[in-house]
């Protein structure tokens, strides 16, 4: 299978996931408690990427403390309101000074 | 007519869309550098690493397109990858439906190609997307703004990849990202509820499941909520600028 041939088919299968339920089934037809649930589907796509970046990104024998402090911190501001650039550049700076630290 | 149905009427759905997108692009250009020093890692020919930037949209689908197809993975397997990984576009997309409804044809086909965690987290921290003119600037203006930024930070990583020193942690940006566009959303009960069900069943199955484990995750806690068929509380008063 060529390179281009398995990107295309890539992204056409990417589109087709995106628009299942727009352009390619009927949405107005979805159960009401399906429809209740997907209100939360937002939060619960979110939350478990962020428990699966997490566990992702953590390799070799780092210690645990090096990737849930910065991510407290994002946390915490986050809860304050701070812009989303400024969260995540606070979880780097803190990620990288626990490194500097040795911890 | 309301006073806050006439703000609504005259706000630039272009400004809001610009003013809500770009902490988020700022926030996604070093998953972006990640994804850019990934495609030279892996020895993919640039103009196919580079142009499934753009076809993919997303840095999930993308860098499990790239590591398939490093490896050699055949068609199947490859389909197979990207449709596990692409569940939650199908949550996503079933979530954002009645955006679209009212849209003309060739936004019905386009749109849905833009669908990601972000536009779709910026999307639903609004209430004042029910016109259909509206929601389509706003949505085509936040996509092609994260667009730009999201090609340009994986170019810069394809360039700069190899002069990064090893001390910046960019293996947080993924989760700090994820995070920072959660917590404003934990308004309800059931919105906590989701995300810690999720979250939970996550960790739980990483391990067994692997790529699995989030769409496994996903559909349990969906189901969960499914079978509960509470209504979530309305949203609170609208704020001045349409954010929930």
């Amino acid at each position: 299978m060529s390179l281009p041939l398995s990107l295309l088919i890539a992204a056409l299968t990417t589109w087709i996931a995106r628009a299942s339920f727009i352009a390619l089934l009927p949405s107005d037809r979805l159960p009401e408690r399906l429809v209740v649930a997907l209100e939360s589907a937002t939060p619960a796509v979110l939350g478990a990427l962020t428990v699966l970046a997490l566990l992702n990104s953590r390799t070799g024998d780092v210690a645990l403390l090096r990737h849930v402090a910065p991510l407290f911190v994002a946390a915490g501001l986050a809860l304050r309101g701070v812009n989303l650039a400024l969260v995540v550049l606070a979880a780097l700076v803190t990620g990288a000074a626990l490194q500097l630290l040795g911890i | 007519m309301s006073e806050s149905s006439v703000l609504t009427a005259v706000r630039n759905p272009d400004a809001d869309a610009i003013r809500d997108i770009t902490p988020v692009t700022l926030a996604v250009a070093p998953l972006g550098f990640v994804v850019g020093v990934t495609i030279l890692g892996l020895g993919i020919p640039p103009g196919i690493g580079h142009l499934s930037s753009p076809l993919l949209y997303s840095g999930s689908a993308q860098l499990t397109y790239l590591t398939l197809v490093a490896a050699g993975t055949g068609l199947p397997a490859l389909v197979g990858g990207l449709l596990l990984v692409n569940v939650r576009l199908v949550v996503y997309s079933a979530s954002l439906a009645s955006y679209f409804r009212a849209q003309p044809a060739w936004f019905r086909l386009l749109g849905p190609a833009f669908i990601v965690d972000q536009t779709v987290a910026i999307v639903t921290d609004r209430d004042d997307l029910g016109d259909p003119v509206r929601f389509r600037r706003y949505w085509l203006t936040a996509a092609a703004l994260l667009g730009a930024v999201w090609v340009t930070s994986i170019v810069a990583g394809w360039f700069l990849g190899p002069f990064v020193p090893d001390s910046l942690p960019l293996e947080l940006a993924a989760p700090a990202l994820f995070l920072g566009l959660l917590v404003p959303k934990l308004a309800h009960r059931r919105s906590v509820l989701a995300a810690a069900v999720a979250g939970g069943l996550a960790a739980v199955l990483h391990g067994p499941l692997g790529a699995a484990s989030l769409p496994g995750a996903v559909v349990a806690s969906l189901g969960l909520l499914a079978l509960t068929g509470r209504r979530s509380p309305p949203p609170g008063d609208d704020a001045p600028g349409g954010r929930r």
